[in-house]
């Protein structure tokens, strides 16, 4: 029996444990010759270095920014988008129109981005193109920092709306149906069974959503990813483009920093723990129980 | 009369109908543009817009994608680094599952703490590199399928699943004998196969779409799958692309944009092609995990 668990223990030792040792690299002036172990240690030089750094002052904004904003707009559109889909009756066109609304999900953000670039683009993208037509100037999304943070919010949204719809269908239907009757036999309207049934009724999924997305707002998991960071940014747009992850990814396999970057990586380690164990003891202290 | 009663009268059913419709369109349109701008003729799109329907139609952009061999290497590094990942950590996750929800096993509940905690607590990213190259696993195939071989929450929805399983099937295999992997192989496996799919599917499609592992440990352009080559392309600026394809492209037919749209396409094929099949899977595990939390 414990022969079935040894590959799983092997792979969290050798690529999850193992690589947590590697944070001693944070408290080193790590130099390749002599690697992990005989690196000369310069204690907290490094945290010092990234603090006072400006582009980590501005990952941190963006971060912050970005997620903040994705959480302000989309967190409550799925939840209107599900209401709608589950209060329509069973149709083709309901379960066309749902079979759509998750298919970005699934697409890379490489792909994501790729079109994205295309369709804005200030010359030939369709939207400048639209925006022409209706009288305005194109508007260079992707080649000025001003325009960025609505960008990736809005194709953030657009791209995982659907699929966060999945989560509050499940709670939609675990509402009974006889207490929709039995308001509908005292008399009350559609509206009115919305905000004394409905909303009530999935307002615990809700509660518990929202904490588990505000855990992610600084985060090595955020809502807006890496990936997505990645695959949108481009140089120009740099200033309020790039995220702490990503500061960690250029610093370090960029720019050969590998104390500095594993210094700031165990940083946003840390705050994405002590936020998901914060979001967790309140999920606990709100409703009795928590995820683990 | 309908068997269940909504709170919404009909209007509102038309109303939500337009938004749903006009969502559905904003979701499909992206894609649907790009499908069109592939089958277009680069000279024809730069001078009239592509918006519904392709312009000047014509598939030479297909001819052009499919003579750059690097197309074909590519999309076989997919194919296998997809269907090695998805077979391994089905492996890995089903044996560690099965065992971990064996309550009676000592240690039981260690092991699964050991197992759980990578999921809150990671070493970062630059630990994780400096590790990987020092297992010699840069420029490796492996580097695909190893590290991702196993994550707990994949081993948390199987074992839910593998909980509604009547135990009594267990222990008569046990007393009549049998070994727990032919209890494994021959009672919890064709009785799971709903939650290996579900598995399969999330681990298929994640595979699938990275790109990530093979920028930082794959230096050998051979090794990389179609994700990083569409990446480069896309970023890649417009003469350069054209110098990679000089000779290769037939005139005015074919630019760097089409060329772009067309591996675009080819790139999510594959996704948009199995979707169907997949899809009552994914909304199963999505509700299997939604109990759990």
């Amino acid at each position: 029996m414990y022969l079935f668990l040894l590959p799983a223990i092997v792979t969290v030792l050798a690529f999850n444990y193992r690589p947590m040792v590697g944070i001693i690299m944070a408290f080193q002036e790590y130099d390749i010759v002599n690697g992990m172990f005989d690196s000369p240690f310069v204690g907290l030089d490094n945290f010092k270095t990234f603090i006072n750094d400006k582009t980590f002052l501005l990952a941190l904004r963006n971060t912050l920014v970005i997620n903040g904003l994705y959480i302000l707009i989309g967190f409550p559109l799925p939840i209107a988008l599900a209401i709608m889909i589950f209060s329509m009756k069973d149709s083709i066109f309901k379960r066309v129109t749902q079979t759509i609304s998750y298919l970005p999900h699934f697409v890379s953000w490489v792909v994501i981005a790729g079109i994205v670039y295309k369709l804005v683009d200030v010359d030939s993208g369709i939207v400048n193109i639209l925006i022409k037509n209706l009288g305005g100037t194109p508007v260079p999304f992707m080649r000025e920092p001003g325009y960025f943070w609505s960008t990736i919010t809005s194709v953030s949204i657009w791209k995982e709306l659907g699929w966060n719809t999945i989560i509050y269908l499940a709670a939609l239907s675990a509402i009974k149906a006889d207490q929709y009757e039995a308001a509908k036999v005292d008399g009350a309207d559609g509206f009115q069974q919305l905000i004394y049934i409905t909303l009530p009724g999935i307002a615990p999924t809700i509660g518990l959503m929202l904490i588990f997305t505000m855990g992610t707002l600084i985060s090595n998991n955020s809502a807006i990813s890496f990936d997505a960071i990645y695959n949108m940014r481009n140089a120009l747009v740099a200033s309020t483009a790039d995220t702490l992850d990503y500061y960690i990814y250029v610093k370090g396999v960029r720019s050969v920093k590998y104390g500095l970057s594993t210094a700031a990586g165990l940083i946003l380690s840390l705050v994405s723990l002590f936020m998901v164990l914060g979001s967790n003891a309140i999920s606990r202290r709100i409703r009795g129980y928590g995820a683990f | 009369m309908k068997p269940k009663i909504r709170f919404i009268f009909s209007t509102s059913q038309f109303i939500f109908g337009i938004i749903m419709f006009v969502l559905a369109a904003i979701t499909i349109y992206p894609f649907w543009y790009s499908l069109v701008y592939s089958f277009s003729s680069a000279e024809q799109a730069a001078i009239t817009n592509v918006v519904f329907w392709p312009v000047g139609f014509t598939l030479d952009n297909y001819a052009a994608v499919f003579r750059m061999q690097m197309i074909y290497t590519a999309g076989l590094i997919s194919i296998l680094r997809t269907i090695s990942g998805v077979i391994y950590s089905c492996i890995i996750t089903g044996l560690a599952s099965y065992a971990i929800s064996n309550r009676g096993l000592p240690g039981n509940r260690s092991i699964a703490i050991l197992l759980i905690i990578p999921m809150y607590v990671s070493g970062g990213l630059l630990p994780f590199y400096v590790t990987i190259v020092q297992y010699g696993l840069f420029n490796n195939f492996l580097v695909y399928i190893l590290p991702t071989g196993f994550w707990a929450f994949n081993m948390i929805l199987m074992r839910t699943y593998f909980d509604t399983i009547p135990p009594e099937m267990v222990e008569s295999a046990r007393i009549d004998g049998a070994s727990e992997l032919t209890v494994f192989l021959k009672i919890i496996l064709p009785l799971s196969m709903p939650i290996f799919a579900v598995i399969a599917i999330f681990n298929g499609v994640m595979h699938w779409n990275s790109w990530f592992d093979a920028e930082l440990f794959i230096t050998n352009f051979d090794m990389r799958p179609l994700q990083n080559i569409l990446q480069s392309l896309i970023r890649e600026n417009t003469a350069d692309l054209v110098m990679l394809m000089q000779g290769r492209i037939p005139e005015r037919t074919v630019s760097a944009e089409t060329i772009r749209m067309t591996t675009l396409i080819l790139t999510t094929l594959p996704i948009v092609f199995i979707y169907p099949f997949f899809q009552k899977h994914f909304i199963r595990g999505i509700m299997i995990g939604a109990v759990k939390a």
